[in-house]
Protein backbone atom coordinates (compact mmCIF):
# COMPACT_ATOMS: atom_id res chain seq x y z
CA UNK A 1 0.00 0.00 0.00
CA UNK A 2 1.36 3.55 -1.29
CA UNK A 3 2.65 5.24 2.35
CA UNK A 4 1.07 8.96 2.08
CA UNK A 5 3.44 11.48 2.10
CA UNK A 6 5.30 14.32 -0.14
CA UNK A 7 6.65 12.12 -2.54
CA UNK A 8 4.13 9.93 -3.74
CA UNK A 9 1.58 13.03 -4.24
CA UNK A 10 4.38 14.55 -6.54
CA UNK A 11 5.09 11.03 -8.15
CA UNK A 12 0.90 10.68 -8.33
CA UNK A 13 0.52 14.14 -9.72
CA UNK A 14 2.51 13.63 -12.97
CA UNK A 15 -0.20 10.54 -13.66
CA UNK A 16 -3.35 13.26 -13.25
CA UNK A 17 -3.78 11.56 -9.92
CA UNK A 18 -5.48 8.38 -12.21
CA UNK A 19 -2.96 5.27 -10.52
CA UNK A 20 -3.27 5.39 -7.01
CA UNK A 21 -4.11 2.13 -5.77
CA UNK A 22 -7.37 1.44 -4.05
CA UNK A 23 -6.95 2.13 -0.12
CA UNK A 24 -8.85 -1.60 0.90
CA UNK A 25 -9.50 -4.93 -0.54
CA UNK A 26 -13.05 -6.46 -1.08
CA UNK A 27 -12.56 -9.65 -0.34
CA UNK A 28 -14.93 -12.74 -0.27
CA UNK A 29 -15.65 -13.80 3.60
CA UNK A 30 -13.53 -16.24 5.14
CA UNK A 31 -15.26 -19.47 6.62
CA UNK A 32 -13.99 -18.66 9.91
CA UNK A 33 -12.97 -15.63 11.80
CA UNK A 34 -11.38 -15.11 15.62
CA UNK A 35 -13.41 -11.86 15.53
CA UNK A 36 -16.69 -10.51 13.72
CA UNK A 37 -17.61 -6.83 13.96
CA UNK A 38 -21.02 -6.12 12.92
CA UNK A 39 -21.26 -2.77 11.70
CA UNK A 40 -18.71 -0.87 9.08
CA UNK A 41 -19.12 2.67 10.26
CA UNK A 42 -16.32 4.64 12.26
CA UNK A 43 -16.84 2.51 15.56
CA UNK A 44 -16.72 -0.59 13.94
CA UNK A 45 -13.88 0.15 11.62
CA UNK A 46 -11.95 1.64 14.54
CA UNK A 47 -12.55 -1.60 17.18
CA UNK A 48 -11.08 -4.02 14.00
CA UNK A 49 -7.87 -1.65 13.82
CA UNK A 50 -7.19 -1.78 17.15
CA UNK A 51 -7.71 -5.53 17.80
CA UNK A 52 -5.15 -5.73 15.03
CA UNK A 53 -2.75 -3.16 16.02
CA UNK A 54 -2.89 -3.50 19.70
CA UNK A 55 -3.32 -6.85 20.09
CA UNK A 56 -2.35 -8.55 17.04
CA UNK A 57 -5.78 -10.07 15.97
CA UNK A 58 -6.08 -9.40 12.71
CA UNK A 59 -8.43 -12.25 11.83
CA UNK A 60 -10.73 -9.99 11.68
CA UNK A 61 -13.76 -9.47 9.49
CA UNK A 62 -16.03 -6.11 9.59
CA UNK A 63 -19.47 -6.97 7.56
CA UNK A 64 -21.21 -3.69 6.21
CA UNK A 65 -24.61 -3.89 5.00
CA UNK A 66 -24.34 -0.92 3.07
CA UNK A 67 -20.68 0.62 2.28
CA UNK A 68 -18.25 1.54 5.23
CA UNK A 69 -19.05 4.87 6.29
CA UNK A 70 -22.24 5.47 5.12
CA UNK A 71 -24.35 5.86 7.92
CA UNK A 72 -24.00 8.15 10.99
CA UNK A 73 -20.63 8.31 10.37
CA UNK A 74 -21.23 9.98 7.44
CA UNK A 75 -24.18 11.91 8.83
CA UNK A 76 -23.05 13.97 11.94
CA UNK A 77 -22.32 17.58 12.32
CA UNK A 78 -18.42 16.25 13.05
CA UNK A 79 -17.89 17.71 16.50
CA UNK A 80 -15.25 16.32 18.58
CA UNK A 81 -15.36 17.27 22.34
CA UNK A 82 -14.62 16.11 25.66
CA UNK A 83 -16.27 18.66 28.11
CA UNK A 84 -18.05 16.42 29.57
CA UNK A 85 -19.86 16.33 33.57
CA UNK A 86 -19.50 13.02 34.93
CA UNK A 87 -16.58 11.17 35.64
CA UNK A 88 -17.21 8.16 33.61
CA UNK A 89 -17.94 10.27 30.25
CA UNK A 90 -14.78 12.45 31.18
CA UNK A 91 -12.69 9.14 30.66
CA UNK A 92 -14.00 8.31 27.53
CA UNK A 93 -14.48 11.35 25.63
CA UNK A 94 -10.87 12.46 26.94
CA UNK A 95 -9.37 9.40 25.94
CA UNK A 96 -10.78 9.89 22.51
CA UNK A 97 -9.92 13.27 21.83
CA UNK A 98 -6.30 12.23 22.81
CA UNK A 99 -6.57 9.30 19.88
CA UNK A 100 -7.79 11.77 17.41
CA UNK A 101 -5.25 14.34 18.32
CA UNK A 102 -2.32 11.69 17.16
CA UNK A 103 -4.98 9.93 14.67
CA UNK A 104 -3.86 11.54 11.22
CA UNK A 105 0.10 10.50 12.11
CA UNK A 106 -0.70 7.28 13.16
CA UNK A 107 -3.05 6.11 10.56
CA UNK A 108 -0.83 8.00 7.81
CA UNK A 109 -4.15 9.60 6.66
CA UNK A 110 -4.95 13.40 7.09
CA UNK A 111 -8.67 13.27 9.10
CA UNK A 112 -8.18 16.89 8.88
CA UNK A 113 -8.64 17.60 12.77
CA UNK A 114 -9.15 21.23 13.43
CA UNK A 115 -8.46 22.23 17.21
CA UNK A 116 -10.82 25.13 16.53
CA UNK A 117 -12.55 24.92 19.77
CA UNK A 118 -16.36 24.56 21.19
CA UNK A 119 -18.10 27.25 22.75
CA UNK A 120 -20.98 26.57 24.72
CA UNK A 121 -23.22 29.52 25.56
CA UNK A 122 -25.38 30.75 28.60
CA UNK A 123 -28.23 32.45 27.70
CA UNK A 124 -29.71 32.88 31.28
CA UNK A 125 -29.43 32.52 34.78
CA UNK A 126 -29.75 28.78 34.80
CA UNK A 127 -27.57 28.09 32.07
CA UNK A 128 -24.77 29.98 33.79
CA UNK A 129 -25.10 28.22 36.93
CA UNK A 130 -25.11 24.78 35.19
CA UNK A 131 -22.22 25.78 33.26
CA UNK A 132 -20.22 27.08 36.92
CA UNK A 133 -21.02 23.00 38.15
CA UNK A 134 -20.55 21.41 34.78
CA UNK A 135 -17.26 23.49 34.10
CA UNK A 136 -15.73 22.96 37.61
CA UNK A 137 -16.52 19.09 37.17
CA UNK A 138 -14.86 18.97 33.91
CA UNK A 139 -11.78 21.11 35.07
CA UNK A 140 -11.16 18.83 38.32
CA UNK A 141 -10.97 16.47 35.47
CA UNK A 142 -8.32 17.48 34.28
CA UNK A 143 -9.83 18.71 30.57
CA UNK A 144 -9.06 21.93 29.73
CA UNK A 145 -12.02 24.57 29.49
CA UNK A 146 -12.18 28.36 29.78
CA UNK A 147 -15.39 30.56 31.53
CA UNK A 148 -15.65 33.41 28.67
CA UNK A 149 -17.22 36.91 29.52
CA UNK A 150 -19.66 37.82 26.77
CA UNK A 151 -17.02 40.44 25.75
CA UNK A 152 -14.71 37.64 25.20
CA UNK A 153 -17.56 35.64 23.41
CA UNK A 154 -17.84 38.86 20.70
CA UNK A 155 -13.82 38.66 20.75
CA UNK A 156 -13.64 35.04 19.62
CA UNK A 157 -17.34 34.81 17.55
CA UNK A 158 -17.84 39.06 16.16
CA UNK A 159 -20.63 38.12 14.21
CA UNK A 160 -22.92 37.22 17.20
CA UNK A 161 -25.93 39.47 18.47
CA UNK A 162 -25.16 39.19 22.36
CA UNK A 163 -28.67 41.49 22.97
CA UNK A 164 -31.56 39.78 20.65
CA UNK A 165 -34.24 37.55 21.87
CA UNK A 166 -31.56 34.77 23.29
CA UNK A 167 -29.07 37.35 25.25
CA UNK A 168 -25.52 36.14 25.55
CA UNK A 169 -24.38 36.07 29.53
CA UNK A 170 -21.56 33.80 29.17
CA UNK A 171 -19.60 30.95 27.80
CA UNK A 172 -17.77 27.65 28.22
CA UNK A 173 -15.23 27.05 25.59
CA UNK A 174 -12.95 23.65 25.37
CA UNK A 175 -9.74 25.17 23.59
CA UNK A 176 -8.53 21.49 22.06
CA UNK A 177 -12.00 20.43 21.15
CA UNK A 178 -12.60 20.80 17.07
CA UNK A 179 -13.84 19.21 14.06
CA UNK A 180 -12.47 16.49 11.67
CA UNK A 181 -13.28 15.13 8.36
CA UNK A 182 -15.88 12.25 8.98
CA UNK A 183 -15.70 10.69 6.32
CA UNK A 184 -11.72 10.59 6.19
CA UNK A 185 -12.13 9.21 9.56
CA UNK A 186 -13.47 5.93 8.47
CA UNK A 187 -11.68 5.59 5.35
CA UNK A 188 -8.18 6.20 7.69
CA UNK A 189 -8.82 3.34 9.85
CA UNK A 190 -10.39 1.22 6.98
CA UNK A 191 -6.94 1.55 5.36
CA UNK A 192 -5.23 1.21 8.06
CA UNK A 193 -6.80 -2.09 9.48
CA UNK A 194 -6.92 -3.25 5.73
CA UNK A 195 -3.21 -3.37 5.76
CA UNK A 196 -2.82 -4.73 9.00
CA UNK A 197 -5.23 -8.01 7.37
CA UNK A 198 -8.74 -7.02 8.67
CA UNK A 199 -10.99 -7.88 5.82
CA UNK A 200 -13.83 -5.38 5.37
CA UNK A 201 -16.54 -7.17 3.60
CA UNK A 202 -19.18 -4.38 2.26
CA UNK A 203 -22.75 -5.76 1.06
CA UNK A 204 -22.96 -7.88 3.60
CA UNK A 205 -26.12 -7.80 5.97
CA UNK A 206 -26.31 -10.12 8.97
CA UNK A 207 -29.39 -11.84 9.08
CA UNK A 208 -28.97 -14.34 11.94
CA UNK A 209 -26.75 -15.58 14.97
CA UNK A 210 -26.09 -19.38 15.08
CA UNK A 211 -25.95 -19.80 19.17
CA UNK A 212 -25.54 -23.19 20.66
CA UNK A 213 -26.01 -23.19 25.04
CA UNK A 214 -25.95 -19.60 24.83
CA UNK A 215 -23.18 -19.08 23.39
CA UNK A 216 -22.20 -17.68 19.71
CA UNK A 217 -20.85 -20.15 17.49
CA UNK A 218 -21.36 -18.22 14.21
CA UNK A 219 -22.74 -15.43 11.79
CA UNK A 220 -25.80 -15.82 9.17
CA UNK A 221 -24.98 -13.07 6.20
CA UNK A 222 -26.26 -12.71 2.95
CA UNK A 223 -22.97 -13.70 2.10
CA UNK A 224 -23.06 -16.93 3.55
CA UNK A 225 -22.59 -18.81 7.12
CA UNK A 226 -19.24 -17.11 9.05
CA UNK A 227 -18.08 -19.04 11.95
CA UNK A 228 -16.81 -17.02 15.29
CA UNK A 229 -16.79 -16.86 18.86
CA UNK A 230 -16.79 -13.69 19.24
CA UNK A 231 -18.84 -11.04 17.82
CA UNK A 232 -18.48 -7.18 18.59
CA UNK A 233 -22.09 -5.60 17.17
CA UNK A 234 -21.82 -1.82 16.65
CA UNK A 235 -24.54 -1.41 14.38
CA UNK A 236 -25.50 2.07 15.68
CA UNK A 237 -29.26 2.81 14.92
CA UNK A 238 -30.22 -0.74 13.99
CA UNK A 239 -28.54 -2.31 17.11
CA UNK A 240 -32.00 -3.27 18.29
CA UNK A 241 -32.48 -5.14 15.33
CA UNK A 242 -29.65 -6.87 15.55
CA UNK A 243 -30.09 -7.76 19.14
CA UNK A 244 -33.40 -8.89 18.08
CA UNK A 245 -32.08 -11.78 15.89
CA UNK A 246 -29.71 -13.03 18.64
CA UNK A 247 -32.91 -13.21 21.06
CA UNK A 248 -32.45 -9.84 23.58
CA UNK A 249 -33.80 -6.51 24.20
CA UNK A 250 -31.33 -3.30 24.23
CA UNK A 251 -32.84 -0.10 26.77
CA UNK A 252 -32.66 1.56 23.30
CA UNK A 253 -34.80 3.89 21.16
CA UNK A 254 -34.17 4.75 17.52
CA UNK A 255 -34.84 8.31 16.44
CA UNK A 256 -34.01 10.44 13.55
CA UNK A 257 -31.53 13.50 13.88
CA UNK A 258 -30.93 15.93 11.13
CA UNK A 259 -28.26 18.24 9.98
CA UNK A 260 -28.15 20.80 7.09
CA UNK A 261 -25.43 23.10 5.39
CA UNK A 262 -25.87 26.22 3.91
CA UNK A 263 -24.53 27.85 0.62
CA UNK A 264 -20.74 28.17 1.08
CA UNK A 265 -19.13 31.44 2.08
CA UNK A 266 -16.35 33.34 3.22
CA UNK A 267 -15.10 32.32 6.40
CA UNK A 268 -17.00 33.89 9.43
CA UNK A 269 -16.52 31.19 12.20
CA UNK A 270 -13.38 29.76 13.22
CA UNK A 271 -15.21 27.77 16.07
CA UNK A 272 -18.06 25.65 16.93
CA UNK A 273 -20.91 27.63 18.46
CA UNK A 274 -23.49 25.59 20.60
CA UNK A 275 -26.61 26.95 22.49
CA UNK A 276 -27.96 24.52 25.00
CA UNK A 277 -30.98 26.55 25.48
CA UNK A 278 -31.98 27.44 22.32
CA UNK A 279 -30.63 24.21 20.80
CA UNK A 280 -28.71 25.46 18.10
CA UNK A 281 -24.85 23.94 17.26
CA UNK A 282 -23.05 25.27 14.27
CA UNK A 283 -19.28 25.79 12.46
CA UNK A 284 -17.95 26.27 9.14
CA UNK A 285 -16.62 23.55 7.50
CA UNK A 286 -13.51 24.28 5.26
CA UNK A 287 -15.53 24.50 2.41
CA UNK A 288 -17.61 27.87 3.80
CA UNK A 289 -20.85 26.21 4.46
CA UNK A 290 -22.13 26.48 7.72
CA UNK A 291 -22.73 23.15 9.26
CA UNK A 292 -26.29 23.34 11.47
CA UNK A 293 -26.93 20.78 13.47
CA UNK A 294 -30.92 20.36 14.26
CA UNK A 295 -32.73 18.45 16.98
CA UNK A 296 -34.30 14.74 16.88
CA UNK A 297 -37.86 13.88 15.86
CA UNK A 298 -39.67 12.23 19.03
CA UNK A 299 -40.47 9.36 17.17
CA UNK A 300 -38.82 5.92 16.73
CA UNK A 301 -37.61 5.74 12.77
CA UNK A 302 -35.47 3.74 11.16
CA UNK A 303 -36.88 5.89 8.07
CA UNK A 304 -33.16 8.38 7.72
CA UNK A 305 -35.25 10.92 7.18
CA UNK A 306 -36.65 14.06 9.87
CA UNK A 307 -39.46 15.70 10.39
CA UNK A 308 -39.93 19.41 9.01
CA UNK A 309 -40.98 21.13 12.10
CA UNK A 310 -37.80 20.34 13.64
CA UNK A 311 -35.65 22.53 10.99
CA UNK A 312 -38.24 25.14 11.43
CA UNK A 313 -37.35 25.01 15.33
CA UNK A 314 -34.07 25.92 15.07
CA UNK A 315 -33.99 28.39 12.26
CA UNK A 316 -35.09 31.28 14.07
CA UNK A 317 -32.85 31.29 17.29
CA UNK A 318 -30.06 30.94 14.55
CA UNK A 319 -30.94 34.04 13.24
CA UNK A 320 -31.52 36.11 15.99
CA UNK A 321 -28.34 34.40 17.29
CA UNK A 322 -25.86 35.13 13.71
CA UNK A 323 -28.57 37.87 12.01
CA UNK A 324 -25.78 37.74 8.74
CA UNK A 325 -27.69 33.99 8.43
CA UNK A 326 -31.28 35.26 7.83
CA UNK A 327 -30.65 35.56 3.90
CA UNK A 328 -28.73 32.43 3.59
CA UNK A 329 -29.66 29.44 1.66
CA UNK A 330 -29.69 26.19 3.03
CA UNK A 331 -28.31 24.09 0.27
CA UNK A 332 -28.93 20.38 1.95
CA UNK A 333 -30.23 18.80 4.67
CA UNK A 334 -30.21 14.88 5.64
CA UNK A 335 -30.88 12.60 8.90
CA UNK A 336 -28.96 9.89 10.71
CA UNK A 337 -30.46 7.05 12.83
CA UNK A 338 -29.40 7.47 16.55
CA UNK A 339 -29.82 4.57 18.70
CA UNK A 340 -30.58 6.64 22.01
CA UNK A 341 -30.57 5.77 25.73
CA UNK A 342 -32.41 7.41 28.23
CA UNK A 343 -29.38 8.59 30.39
CA UNK A 344 -27.83 9.26 27.00
CA UNK A 345 -24.61 7.19 27.69
CA UNK A 346 -23.38 4.70 25.54
CA UNK A 347 -23.84 1.01 25.91
CA UNK A 348 -20.39 -0.85 26.03
CA UNK A 349 -20.87 -3.98 27.66
CA UNK A 350 -21.22 -7.89 27.29
CA UNK A 351 -24.52 -9.66 26.31
CA UNK A 352 -27.02 -12.36 27.26
CA UNK A 353 -25.11 -14.14 24.84
CA UNK A 354 -21.67 -15.47 25.52
CA UNK A 355 -19.25 -13.99 23.10
CA UNK A 356 -21.25 -11.07 21.60
CA UNK A 357 -20.32 -8.14 23.08
CA UNK A 358 -22.28 -4.61 22.04
CA UNK A 359 -21.34 -1.11 21.55
CA UNK A 360 -23.81 1.41 20.82
CA UNK A 361 -25.85 4.22 22.70
CA UNK A 362 -24.05 6.65 21.00
CA UNK A 363 -27.38 8.46 20.42
CA UNK A 364 -26.35 11.75 18.84
CA UNK A 365 -23.12 12.38 19.78
CA UNK A 366 -20.94 9.28 18.97
CA UNK A 367 -18.56 10.59 16.12
CA UNK A 368 -16.33 12.31 18.80
CA UNK A 369 -15.87 9.10 20.51
CA UNK A 370 -15.39 6.80 17.08
CA UNK A 371 -11.43 6.36 18.35
CA UNK A 372 -11.89 5.94 22.04
CA UNK A 373 -15.36 3.38 21.72
CA UNK A 374 -13.35 1.62 19.13
CA UNK A 375 -10.05 1.32 21.75
CA UNK A 376 -12.08 0.41 24.14
CA UNK A 377 -14.13 -2.15 22.68
CA UNK A 378 -11.13 -3.80 21.16
CA UNK A 379 -9.53 -4.14 24.14
CA UNK A 380 -12.91 -5.98 25.84
CA UNK A 381 -12.98 -8.14 22.69
CA UNK A 382 -9.33 -9.19 22.59
CA UNK A 383 -9.13 -9.81 26.66
CA UNK A 384 -13.05 -10.86 27.14
CA UNK A 385 -13.36 -8.82 29.99
CA UNK A 386 -14.44 -5.22 29.88
CA UNK A 387 -11.90 -2.08 29.92
CA UNK A 388 -11.57 -0.06 32.75
CA UNK A 389 -13.21 2.84 30.95
CA UNK A 390 -16.00 0.77 29.28
CA UNK A 391 -16.94 -1.08 32.44
CA UNK A 392 -19.55 1.96 33.97
CA UNK A 393 -21.14 1.59 30.51
CA UNK A 394 -22.71 -1.81 31.11
CA UNK A 395 -26.34 -2.53 30.15
CA UNK A 396 -26.77 -3.40 34.18
CA UNK A 397 -26.91 0.18 34.49
CA UNK A 398 -30.36 -0.36 33.60
CA UNK A 399 -31.12 -2.52 36.51
CA UNK A 400 -28.13 -1.29 39.45
CA UNK A 401 -29.35 1.93 38.70
CA UNK A 402 -25.94 3.63 38.50
CA UNK A 403 -27.16 5.74 35.06
CA UNK A 404 -24.57 7.97 33.77
CA UNK A 405 -26.97 10.91 33.16
CA UNK A 406 -25.26 13.03 30.68
CA UNK A 407 -27.66 16.10 29.66
CA UNK A 408 -24.64 17.53 28.28
CA UNK A 409 -24.21 14.47 25.83
CA UNK A 410 -25.50 16.35 22.66
CA UNK A 411 -24.71 19.91 24.12
CA UNK A 412 -28.56 20.63 23.94
CA UNK A 413 -30.94 20.83 26.50
CA UNK A 414 -33.38 17.31 26.57
CA UNK B 1 -43.84 14.95 9.72
CA UNK B 2 -47.06 12.83 10.34
CA UNK B 3 -50.41 13.76 9.73
CA UNK B 4 -52.23 12.18 12.42
CA UNK B 5 -55.77 10.87 13.18
CA UNK B 6 -56.95 11.67 16.33
CA UNK B 7 -58.83 9.30 17.60
CA UNK B 8 -60.82 11.33 19.86
CA UNK B 9 -61.86 13.98 17.42
CA UNK B 10 -62.47 11.51 14.40
CA UNK B 11 -60.07 14.14 12.15
CA UNK B 12 -56.26 14.62 10.58
CA UNK B 13 -54.71 16.45 12.67
CA UNK B 14 -50.97 18.02 12.20
CA UNK B 15 -48.02 15.96 14.23
CA UNK B 16 -46.91 19.40 16.61
CA UNK B 17 -50.87 19.41 18.34
CA UNK B 18 -48.87 16.12 19.42
CA UNK B 19 -46.09 14.38 21.81
CA UNK B 20 -45.23 10.80 21.79
CA UNK B 21 -44.28 9.01 25.13
CA UNK B 22 -42.79 5.94 23.73
CA UNK B 23 -44.08 2.08 23.40
CA UNK B 24 -47.45 1.03 23.95
CA UNK B 25 -49.35 -1.93 25.70
CA UNK B 26 -46.27 -1.66 28.59
CA UNK B 27 -48.23 -2.23 31.39
CA UNK B 28 -46.75 -0.54 34.62
CA UNK B 29 -46.21 -3.20 37.69
CA UNK B 30 -49.02 -2.78 40.22
CA UNK B 31 -46.96 -3.45 42.66
CA UNK B 32 -43.47 -1.64 42.07
CA UNK B 33 -42.06 -2.38 45.30
CA UNK B 34 -42.36 -5.85 45.30
CA UNK B 35 -41.03 -6.10 41.42
CA UNK B 36 -37.31 -7.23 41.35
CA UNK B 37 -34.50 -4.78 40.01
CA UNK B 38 -34.47 -6.30 36.41
CA UNK B 39 -38.11 -6.31 36.12
CA UNK B 40 -37.84 -2.91 36.86
CA UNK B 41 -35.39 -1.83 34.71
CA UNK B 42 -37.18 -3.71 32.00
CA UNK B 43 -40.11 -2.07 32.75
CA UNK B 44 -38.56 1.40 32.71
CA UNK B 45 -35.90 1.40 30.26
CA UNK B 46 -35.71 -1.30 27.71
CA UNK B 47 -37.83 -0.68 24.19
CA UNK B 48 -38.73 -3.09 21.35
CA UNK B 49 -37.50 -0.58 19.47
CA UNK B 50 -39.17 -2.15 16.30
CA UNK B 51 -37.88 -1.65 13.22
CA UNK B 52 -41.30 -2.79 10.71
CA UNK B 53 -44.76 -2.39 12.76
CA UNK B 54 -44.72 -0.27 15.73
CA UNK B 55 -46.93 0.40 18.75
CA UNK B 56 -46.89 3.97 20.76
CA UNK B 57 -48.96 6.36 22.63
CA UNK B 58 -49.26 9.85 21.82
CA UNK B 59 -51.17 12.82 23.57
CA UNK B 60 -52.68 15.67 22.29
CA UNK B 61 -50.92 18.75 24.34
CA UNK B 62 -52.81 21.36 22.64
CA UNK B 63 -56.30 20.24 22.93
CA UNK B 64 -58.25 17.65 24.62
CA UNK B 65 -54.66 16.44 26.31
CA UNK B 66 -56.33 12.90 26.10
CA UNK B 67 -53.91 9.64 25.35
CA UNK B 68 -54.25 7.60 22.31
CA UNK B 69 -52.38 4.89 20.69
CA UNK B 70 -50.26 4.30 17.22
CA UNK B 71 -49.93 1.27 14.59
CA UNK B 72 -46.98 2.87 12.92
CA UNK B 73 -44.39 1.39 10.02
CA UNK B 74 -41.17 2.89 11.39
CA UNK B 75 -39.54 2.51 7.96
CA UNK B 76 -41.86 4.22 5.74
CA UNK B 77 -43.48 6.44 8.83
CA UNK B 78 -46.79 5.35 7.68
CA UNK B 79 -49.57 5.63 10.07
CA UNK B 80 -51.57 2.40 9.35
CA UNK B 81 -53.82 2.61 12.46
CA UNK B 82 -55.17 5.15 15.83
CA UNK B 83 -57.11 4.28 18.69
CA UNK B 84 -57.97 4.79 21.91
CA UNK B 85 -56.73 2.57 24.74
CA UNK B 86 -60.43 0.97 25.45
CA UNK B 87 -60.07 -0.29 21.98
CA UNK B 88 -59.40 -3.74 20.96
CA UNK B 89 -55.97 -3.82 19.54
CA UNK B 90 -55.78 -7.53 18.93
CA UNK B 91 -59.18 -7.36 16.43
CA UNK B 92 -57.39 -3.46 14.96
CA UNK B 93 -54.51 -6.07 14.13
CA UNK B 94 -56.49 -8.43 12.56
CA UNK B 95 -58.53 -6.14 10.74
CA UNK B 96 -55.47 -4.69 9.07
CA UNK B 97 -54.38 -8.09 8.41
CA UNK B 98 -50.91 -7.01 10.33
CA UNK B 99 -48.70 -10.98 10.40
CA UNK B 100 -48.51 -11.08 14.02
CA UNK B 101 -44.86 -12.40 13.39
CA UNK B 102 -43.84 -9.15 12.46
CA UNK B 103 -44.81 -7.76 15.98
CA UNK B 104 -42.13 -7.26 18.54
CA UNK B 105 -43.63 -4.97 20.97
CA UNK B 106 -44.02 -7.40 24.00
CA UNK B 107 -47.04 -5.57 25.47
CA UNK B 108 -48.79 -6.41 21.99
CA UNK B 109 -47.43 -9.77 22.08
CA UNK B 110 -48.52 -10.74 25.08
CA UNK B 111 -52.16 -9.29 24.50
CA UNK B 112 -52.29 -11.77 21.53
CA UNK B 113 -51.04 -14.39 23.48
CA UNK B 114 -54.27 -14.46 25.93
CA UNK B 115 -56.42 -14.06 23.00
CA UNK B 116 -55.84 -17.58 21.37
CA UNK B 117 -55.48 -19.30 25.05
Amino acid sequence: MTKFNIFSLIKNSLSYHENWEQHWRSPEPKKEYDVVIVGGGGHGLATAYYLASEFGITNVAVLEKGWIGGGNTGRNTTIIRSNYMWNESAKIYEHSLKLFEGLSQELNYNIMFSQRGVLNLAHNVHDLQEMGRRGTAIKLNGIDTVFLTPEQVKEKVPLINLNGRYPVLGGLFQPRAGNARHDAVAWGYARAADKLGVDIIQSCEVQGFDIKNGKVQGVKTTRGNIKTKKVGVVAAGHSSVIADMAGFNLPLETVPLQALVSEPIKPVLDTVVMSNAVHVYLSQSDKGELVIGAGTDEFVSYSQRGSFDVIEHIMPPIIELFPFTSRLRQLRQWGGMTDCTTDRSPIISKTPVDGIMINCGWGTGGFKATTGSGNVFAASLAKGEMHPIAQPFSIDRHYDGYLIDEAAAAGVAH
Amino acid sequence: MLYIKDPYLNEMRDQTEYHIRSEAHKARPLKPSEVSDKDWGNYIFFFANTKGIHFERWVNYTGHRKWFNVIRNTVTDEILATYRPDEDVVKIIADLGIDTKDIKVPGVLEKLKNKHV
